[in-house]
């Protein structure tokens, strides 16, 4: 069979993979690393990441910029599933909203940019996918293998926490 | 209202400015060398990317097979009557495990359904959610790290759903109406459990809570 699975490879898919990983294998284990601070972990961090590309290769853009971004978004996806499902103590142990006081300084930020890294993780992955990667909720279920109505929630709960967050930073609507 | 073109911009910002945050520190000449070992898993994940569909095929095949493989081999086991059908979900009782698996084919375009707990003992709160198309876990936990998980299949298509009961007295119980089975355990560092099938979904709860917890946790599930 895996002969076979050898013989009928489409050269512009694996192709497309493979530029992908060798592009951004060494920033993925990066980010893994810093974070999980152990090289097994993280290094299975990054196979599951670049199972998830390959999963949905058809619907990842080539290399470019927000190839990029996507596969940060994703390791820190499932840095932090990780760190859940691992952790008896998950909220005192680990803190999944980035600090926002590195971002104020950026110049081009908004509150808005602010607000969305004030999310917890969850939704904050699902609206960078979802705003900045274009993808439906449907093939975003699909990237994170959770179910569409879950997605769907995760969505609508972000937004609500995105205008909350918008009016108490001073934000009018 | 914040609009969509709102956060389309925000969007793309944050991306950019947090992959270059992450970036900040990344010498791409300096690489991690990943080991052989990882980088022929990353090979078997380039056929995947060329086949997609087929190593999703196969890997239903494979789910098949495993449970053709474990029913063969342990189904002398087995009491003919502890097979018990309820609503579709046949559990078969082993001597170390109960396996529920969905005893017919069904549509499964059709939009499952979410449930949830409306009791659950002071102090736990929802902290986390994992969904897939077929199964659904919350975890509930207080400020001690006390966890109570909440899982429940409503996909049959999913196949099988193994349960280990070698640590575990099994009790009789009733969940609305609904047989269920009670697992309390003889050690205290395992969490007691309840396992009931009701409208088409298995449902199991497991915590460090007693047996009288259990059944009112799992009596107070409803559809949201």
């Amino acid at each position: 069979m895996l002969i076979y699975l050898q013989v009928i490879e489409t050269p512009e898919d694996e192709s497309k993979f493979t530029e992908i990983y060798e592009a951004y294998r060494g920033l993925a284990y990066h980010i893994a690393y810093a974070r999980m601070q152990h090289e097994h972990d993280a290094q299975d961090v990054v196979h599951h990441v670049f199972m998830k590309i390959a999963e949905n290769i058809k619907i990842v853009e080539p290399v470019s910029p927000k190839t990029k971004q996507l596969i940060v978004t994703m390791i820190e996806h499932r840095v932090i599933d990780v760190f859940r499902a691992r952790s008896r103590h998950p909220i005192d142990s680990f803190n999944d909203e980035i600090n926002p006081g590195f971002f104020r300084e950026i110049e081009g930020g908004s509150l808005l940019m602010e607000c969305i890294f004030k999310l917890p993780a969850q939704q904050r992955t699902v609206i960078l996918l979802k705003y900045e990667h274009g993808y439906s909720l449907r093939e975003i279920a699909k990237l994170l293998k959770i179910s569409l109505p879950w997605a769907q929630k995760i969505d609508q709960r972000a937004k609500k926490k995105l205008e909350e967050l918008y009016k108490e930073g001073g934000g009018n609507l | 209202m914040i609009t969509e073109e709102m956060l389309r911009e925000a969007a793309h910002k944050a991306s950019e400015v947090y992959t270059a945050y992450c970036e900040r520190d990344y010498d791409p000449e300096n690489q991690y060398v990943f080991p052989q070992e990882f980088e022929k898993k990353i090979e078997r994940l380039k056929h995947r990317a060329t086949h997609p569909v087929f190593y999703k095929t196969m890997h239903r095949v494979a789910s098949i097979i495993l449970s053709i493989l474990i029913t063969g081999s342990a189904w002398i086991t087995v009491d003919a009557e502890a097979r018990a059908a309820v609503v579709g979900w046949v559990k078969e009782i082993y001597e170390t495990y109960f396996v529920f698996r969905h005893d017919r084919i069904t549509n499964t375009a059709t939009e499952s359904a979410d449930y949830r707990p409306t009791w659950l003992p002071d102090g736990y709160s929802e902290f986390r959610v994992s969904a897939t198309e077929a199964r659904t876990v919350v975890i509930y936990a207080n400020d001690a790290g006390e966890m109570i998980r909440f899982n429940y299949i409503h996909n049959p298509d999913e196949t099988d759903w193994f349960i280990d009961v070698s640590q575990s007295d099994i009790k009789n119980a009733t969940v609305n109406g609904n047989e269920a089975d009670l697992l309390i355990v003889q050690n205290s560092d395992e969490a007691n459990g309840i396992a009931w099938v009701s409208a088409d979904t298995a449902f199991y709860v497991t915590g460090f809570v007693d047996e009288n917890d259990l059944v009112r946790i799992a009596e107070s599930v409803q559809e949201i």
